[in-house]
């Protein structure tokens, strides 16, 4: 499974999803910066160039360690640092990164929690898993639709729910949902090209964690369903 | 007056690469998110040229560029592709380009949205639909 080991074919589906993903907010930096060189700009329009510019540059920064992440795992080099942490504030930080985003497809996020429990996980791992669950939720979304992210107790478990609101993803597709380089047969706009790799790293970083991502099909859409363990001591204040 | 429809569905940057060739003198720019809506603009308005992002939400840029290419009143639209894709990339002759009227491939990382405004005037001179 690891990247050396893959044949040329995959390294170059890789690279090539790599890249093309890379190249939309490489794009707006690039231009929005030529842009405020080239003319003077009125306070408002420069605010919403520099809010842009910080957006992709956030996004491409996500995006690396991402898949730094995921190669890490695959060279049995990641090194996970398992702390309690508040389930609410980590997926508030990730739909703030994202809302930028989904806010160009006129598509709302909404955050709540139902416990105030902290959950035992890996605060670099867990948001790279959350990030790219949101990130496939706002592809996979319908315009003008929420995605919910919502944090629950099932069976003495933290789960986190990240709800898109699209298409729905056919059972026959699955099982190859998660596998490296999967992409199922949803009708994913054009420009949502993906590395491939999004769901197969969440999953395995949340494994990394002792959780498990299970999937629900609803009727206009997908949830992704993050199982976590909760810290030691809110285990026992839940217990 | 000339009209160019810009093609794309990534709205920043839709917005990015409208504004330079709005401040181009006798232009107006019209935009589209999708081939649906793009196909939309063509019926209400006379367009001069067209700016197209290869990848649509609702169709692909192929079946955009078929379709355009199906009806008298907008075959002769010269196009300009603009992509994430190099033009060697895609499974496309030079005559196949041709045949659906395309003029020029721009690669999005490449051109800046200044870049895109002279790029327009040059075509628009270059066709006789000179602002």
């Amino acid at each position: 499974m690891a990247f050396d080991g893959m044949i040329s074919d995959t390294n170059q589906q890789l690279l090539a999803g790599i890249a093309h993903e890379f190249k939309t907010p490489l794009t707006l930096i690039s231009g929005l910066s030529s842009e405020l060189q080239r003319a003077p700009v009125d306070p408002a329009q420069y605010m919403q160039y520099v809010q842009r510019i910080q957006f992709s540059s956030d996004r491409l920064l996500g995006l690396v360690d991402s898949v730094l992440r995921g190669y890490e795992l695959e060279q049995d080099m990641l090194e996970l640092q398992l702390e309690p942490i508040n389930a609410q504030l980590i997926m508030e930080e990730v739909a703030h990164e994202l809302e930028p985003h989904a806010r160009k497809q006129a598509q709302l996020l909404s955050v709540k929690s139902r416990h105030k429990n902290t959950i035992l996980a890996d605060k670099g791992c867990l948001h790279a898993v959350l990030f790219n669950l949101l990130d496939n939720a706002i592809k996979y979304s319908n315009p003008e639709t929420t995605i919910e992210l919502e944090a629950r107790l099932r069976r003495g478990q933290a789960q986190l729910v990240v709800k898109d609101r699209g298409a729905g993803i056919k059972r026959s597709d699955l099982k190859k949902l998660f596998a490296q380089f999967g992409r199922v047969q949803r009708p994913v706009p054009q420009w949502a090209t993906t590395t491939g790799l999004g769901l197969y790293i969440a999953k395995q970083l949340t494994e990394a964690m002792n959780g498990s991502i299970d999937l629900s099909r609803h009727r206009d859409g997908t949830s992704f369903l993050v199982n976590l363990q909760l810290s030691h001591q809110l285990s026992l204040f839940e217990g | 007056m000339k009209h160019v429809l810009l093609v794309e569905d990534d709205l920043w940057l839709q917005d990015m690469y409208s504004r330079p060739v709005s401040e181009l003198s006798g232009v107006t720019t019209h935009v589209a998110s999708s081939a649906s809506e793009a196909l939309e603009r063509l019926d209400s308005q006379d367009i001069d040229l067209i700016i197209l992002d290869m990848f649509l939400q609702d169709h692909n840029g192929m079946e955009l560029l078929h379709e355009i290419a199906s009806y008298d009143d907008t075959r002769n639209i010269p196009v300009i592709v603009l992509s994430a894709v190099h033009k060697h990339d895609f499974a496309m002759s030079p005559k196949r380009w041709r045949q659906y009227n395309v003029i020029d491939h721009l690669y999005k990382p490449d051109v800046k949205p200044v870049d895109l405004s002279a790029i327009v005037t040059k075509h628009l001179v270059k066709s006789g639909a000179a602002a």
